[in-house]
């Protein structure tokens, strides 16, 4: 069953307005169009800069978007209609990279886990305190956090409220937008872990957002790479991480820190010659990146 | 045989917290040789960028009490009677943080930045400074340096300004380049280029760096030895082929266990993860093995009352005892 | 190795009100301290006016008559014979009560059209513009021409001041908001399905409560000085009522000989108008000291954005 369904997506910026004609518009995404399956992580991977981060936003709601569709559990959005109803705003929720600048300081954790509660359910405050303790229950937080300030915590637990909080009017599905990239290593296995058992518990699918292919290709069954606000690849992951057909993609695992052999580093070499030689050729005339081609059941490339 | 650059003779870093003296670095001791880069890897609270501040001069004597030796190519510049740290920060240690465009004035062409720095340090015209600059950038990887020159930092991409960061660092020639973070923040392709460029400079100019950082990729990437560590201390030190391949120290071993592993592996996969948290500076322990509390399944007598640090090999070294005794709380089936 | 030990003074007193979170630790802002302390004073004085004082300030007694201070008179008395002191001290109370008032009837409409103006882009070009019309009166000239058109009593004081009032508050609190609107976590409410007003009541108000307490203490101090400057001109209370403004004014002629008249009413002026400068810069610093720490920690982290 398809939870989300995005269709030739655009989100553009005027970056020069004109006095006469049109403005010139930065397309941030860029006819992007994917489906993610109930249950399922799909991971979009890019640069910064490559748009990734505007397709959560636009579907959340915090951006307009200026064409295509959108399609959330049945409800549909277009450019013309972009007004959610109170189930597409319970269905769609956010884990935001830096969760204590998402959360007031001036509330206790209490109020920040209840407020999508009170907004979009009828549950009694009694029930809602509930809710709250059992979210803290999973994430491993003691009851006594309830009380206490956004100042109060650590990195890592701060991420595990905002994971929480995103989770507690039980959505269908949660866009986490860079949710680890802050965190220490250790801390990071955790949250990660986290994200997997509230998966588990809540059949919920997560739009995982990242730069980092490695935690990318860990959590994602399906993920797209993104690049100038288009696709350039897009497949399950065992097709991407190890059969990557593009140049950008290659090149994107390729630059990823680590300890390589001999003939790892020189594939590597080969690989970034190849990119510097040849980089012009993924995009058409008119700059953009070429439109997605099947290569294989699951596997899109874009290719001339 | 090269030449040690610096010395950290059982630096101890303390700050006032209300009422009583808070130790964030607990007496460590380490040096950093020509054309090496040593690598401090550690997580939030374990006094990695706290050390690097310190070497830098950067902390206000009214609040923070350092205790101990530090030299620098051979001088003592610092110790309790007299600080020479700030006389050295720019010319001959070079410094590179996390966030380029904070380091780089958004109202002043990047012209003037080097203009002004060389300045500082040296007597010579701007003209001769601006070819300075010139050079720098080129060594940099920048290969049309006069444009850069007369740009202004928000102009740039953020690879671009990380660059202009290292040249304005290298430019005065520093004997020592103390990093804090400065990929961090970078696209994985930049990074990979910095990286690159900075095993550069140390190839080109015999640089000694200092990395801070929580990478362990870069630190595989670009670090010729490696010091773990934790909570204030000094937990392993080493070459890093031996810390990453052959890793004794339990943090280490855990810290490594946790990354994200590199092949795929089937769905709902598991990361190991490290129980407990870092403990606060308020709460720091006085003695003991401070990595105890997190393997609980350890008993007490595995590690030392007051822990000390062991070679183990070569030029390896490892903390307290415990890692004899150390193996993961699900291989014991617990 | 020789280590300097630092002796803090031992924390006197830990303010902490509930769920708005202002706590702060007086032993740390001196400033702040210092003019609460001021303030108390001239609270009690104003409160306590009746028990304080014991004799009548509108009693003439022409035989003592500009007479300086004295174990009966302690602050003297003026050119009619009357106590400089009860004088001075009901001056206090009618200024306190003026400057609270003022400060009230001004900050809360202030508050509530800074809000809707930050929050609606619609609502904020129609109200600054009104506001900005009358920003343009300055408080004494508006006040003495209400003064002239309706007669000279306190009512029409205040009223002139709170007509000046409302729009520079309006204005400070409107940018306050503004910039709290802007913060992350208000953009992220609307996916938690929060609607505008709770938004705006809920979410926004407990983070400009720092601004507007500020801003109460300012408005109380300006309209203390203006009403004194007022009643120094003539237009402000109207006689025989004591205010400080106006012992000053009738002493301003005597001044030379009867310095009493000017400087025991001054230094009531001083006390108040000083202190709550103080209370206002030290909440100032207050608030911005205390998200500091926590700000500088979260930077460090800072991954991809």
């Amino acid at each position: 069953m398809t939870i989300l369904e995005v269709d030739d997506l655009v989100v553009s910026y005027p970056v020069r307005k004109r006095l006469f004609g049109a403005d010139e518009l930065l397309h941030a995404v860029d006819q992007v169009s994917f489906v993610v399956e109930k249950g399922q992580t799909f991971g979009l991977v890019g640069e910064s800069g490559s748009g990734k981060t505007s397709i959560g936003k636009a579907i959340l709601g915090l951006e307009k978007f200026q064409a295509g569709r959108i399609v959330v559990n049945g409800e549909t959005l277009t450019a013309q209609n972009q007004i959610r109803s109170q189930d597409y705003r319970r269905n769609v929720q956010m884990i935001f990279q830096n969760s204590y600048s998402s959360f007031n300081p001036k509330k206790n954790i209490l109020a920040i886990l209840t407020e999508p509660l009170k907004n979009l359910t009828h549950l009694s405050l009694k029930e809602q305190r509930h809710q709250a303790l059992e979210l803290l229950d999973i994430m491993k937080l003691p009851e006594q956090a309830l009380e206490k300030y956004p100042d109060e915590f650590s990195g890592g637990q701060l991420q595990r409220i905002g994971v929480a909080r995103a989770v507690i009017v039980k959505p269908k599905l949660v866009i986490a937008d860079e949710p680890v990239s802050a965190l220490d290593l250790s801390v990071q296995a955790e949250v990660l872990n986290y994200m997997q058992a509230i998966q588990e518990a809540f059949k919920m699918s997560y739009l995982f957002i990242s730069h980092d292919l490695s935690v990318v290709q860990h959590m994602c069954q399906q993920m797209a790479i993104m690049h100038q606000g288009r696709f350039v690849e897009l497949g399950d992951r065992e097709a991407i991480y190890q059969k990557p057909q593009h140049l950008y993609t290659q090149q994107l695992i390729a630059a990823i820190p680590g300890e390589l052999s001999l003939e790892e580093t020189v594939q590597r070499q080969q690989i970034f010659s190849k990119y510097q030689a040849e980089r012009g050729k993924m995009y058409d005339p008119l700059g953009r990146v070429h439109n997605l081609k099947a290569f294989q059941p699951n596997h899109w490339v874009s290719q001339a | 045989m090269s030449k040690s650059l610096l010395e950290v003779d059982h630096l101890s870093i303390s700050f006032w917290g209300k009422d009583r003296w808070l130790k964030a670095v607990k007496d460590i001791s380490f040096t950093v040789n020509q054309g090496e880069i040593v690598a401090i890897v550690g997580e939030s609270g374990s006094g990695k960028s706290v050390t690097a501040e310190a070497l830098l001069g950067l902390h206000q004597p009214a609040t923070s009490l350092i205790d101990g030796r530090i030299r620098f190519n051979g001088e003592l510049v610092y110790d309790s009677k007299a600080s020479h740290l700030a006389s050295l920060r720019g010319k001959a240690i070079g410094m590179i943080f996390q966030d380029a465009l904070n380091s780089l004035n958004p109202v002043f062409k990047i012209d003037k930045q080097f203009i002004e720095t060389l300045r500082q340090h040296q007597k010579i015209s701007k003209k001769a400074a601006k070819a300075l600059a010139v050079e720098a950038l080129q060594l940099c990887g920048i290969s049309d340096p006069v444009r850069i020159l007369n740009s202004y930092p928000h102009e740039l991409s953020g690879g671009l300004q990380q660059r202009v960061m290292i040249a304005l660092a290298i430019s005065c020639q520093p004997k020592l380049l103390i990093g804090d973070e400065p990929t961090t923040a970078l696209d994985v392709t930049i990074q990979y280029q910095i990286l690159t460029l900075l095993k550069d400079i140390q190839a080109k100019l015999n640089t000694g760096i200092l990395l801070i950082t929580h990478d362990f990729g870069v630190v595989a990437e670009i670090a010729t030895r490696v010091i773990v560590m934790y909570a204030g201390e000094i937990v392993e030190s080493g070459p890093t082929a031996d810390i990453l391949n052959s890793p004794r120290h339990p943090y280490t071993q855990s810290l490594l266990k946790s990354r994200v592993p590199k092949d795929i592996q089937a769905t709902n996969g598991k990361l190991t993860t490290i129980q407990g948290s870092v403990p606060s500076l308020q709460a720091m322990p006085e003695d003991g093995c401070r990595f105890a509390p997190r393997i609980p399944w350890l008993p007490a007598t595995a590690h030392e009352t007051s822990p000390q640090l062991h070679q183990v090999g070569g030029e390896h070294w490892v903390r307290c005892r415990c890692w004899e005794h150390f193996k993961f709380a699900e291989e014991l089936s617990l | 190795m020789e280590t300097t030990q630092k002796h803090l003074t031992h924390l006197k007193h830990k303010a902490s009100l509930g769920p708005w979170r202002l706590r702060i630790s007086l032993a740390d802002h001196k400033l702040l301290t210092i003019g609460l302390m001021m303030l108390l004073i001239m609270f009690s004085v104003a409160v306590f006016a009746p028990q304080i004082v014991q004799l009548d300030p509108y009693e003439i007694n022409p035989m003592d008559r500009l007479t300086g201070p004295s174990a009966q008179y302690w602050f003297g008395t003026d050119e009619f014979g009357r106590d400089v002191f009860s004088r001075s001290v009901y001056g206090a109370r009618y200024s306190f009560f003026i400057g609270m008032v003022v400060a009230a009837l001004s900050v809360i409409p202030a508050l509530i059209i800074g809000l809707l103006s930050a929050y609606f882009p619609l609502l904020d070009l129609i109200l600054m513009r009104v506001m900005d019309g009358l920003y343009a009166f300055p408080a004494i000239l508006l006040a003495i021409a209400i003064v002239a058109i309706r007669g000279s009593s306190v009512e029409n004081l205040m009223i002139a001041l709170v007509i000046v009032y409302i729009p520079a508050v309006s204005r400070v609190i409107r940018s306050a908001a503004l910039s709290v609107k802007g913060k992350s976590y208000i953009k992220a409410l609307d996916s938690q399905g929060a609607s505008a007003f709770r938004i705006i009541g809920v979410h926004m108000l407990p983070n400009i409560l720092p601004t507007v307490f500020i801003q109460f203490s300012y408005v109380f101090a300006q309209s203390i000085m203006t009403e004194s400057a007022l009643s120094f001109l003539g237009a402000g209370i109207p006689a025989p009522m004591p205010s400080l403004g106006n012992i000053l004014f009738d002493g301003k002629a005597v001044i030379y000989n009867s310095w009493w008249m000017t400087v025991f009413p001054g230094l009531f002026i001083v006390m108040l108008v000083i202190g709550l400068n103080f209370v206002g810069d030290g909440l100032s610093n207050a608030f911005n000291q205390r998200h500091v720490g926590r700000v500088k920690r979260v930077k460090a982290k800072k991954g991809v954005v």
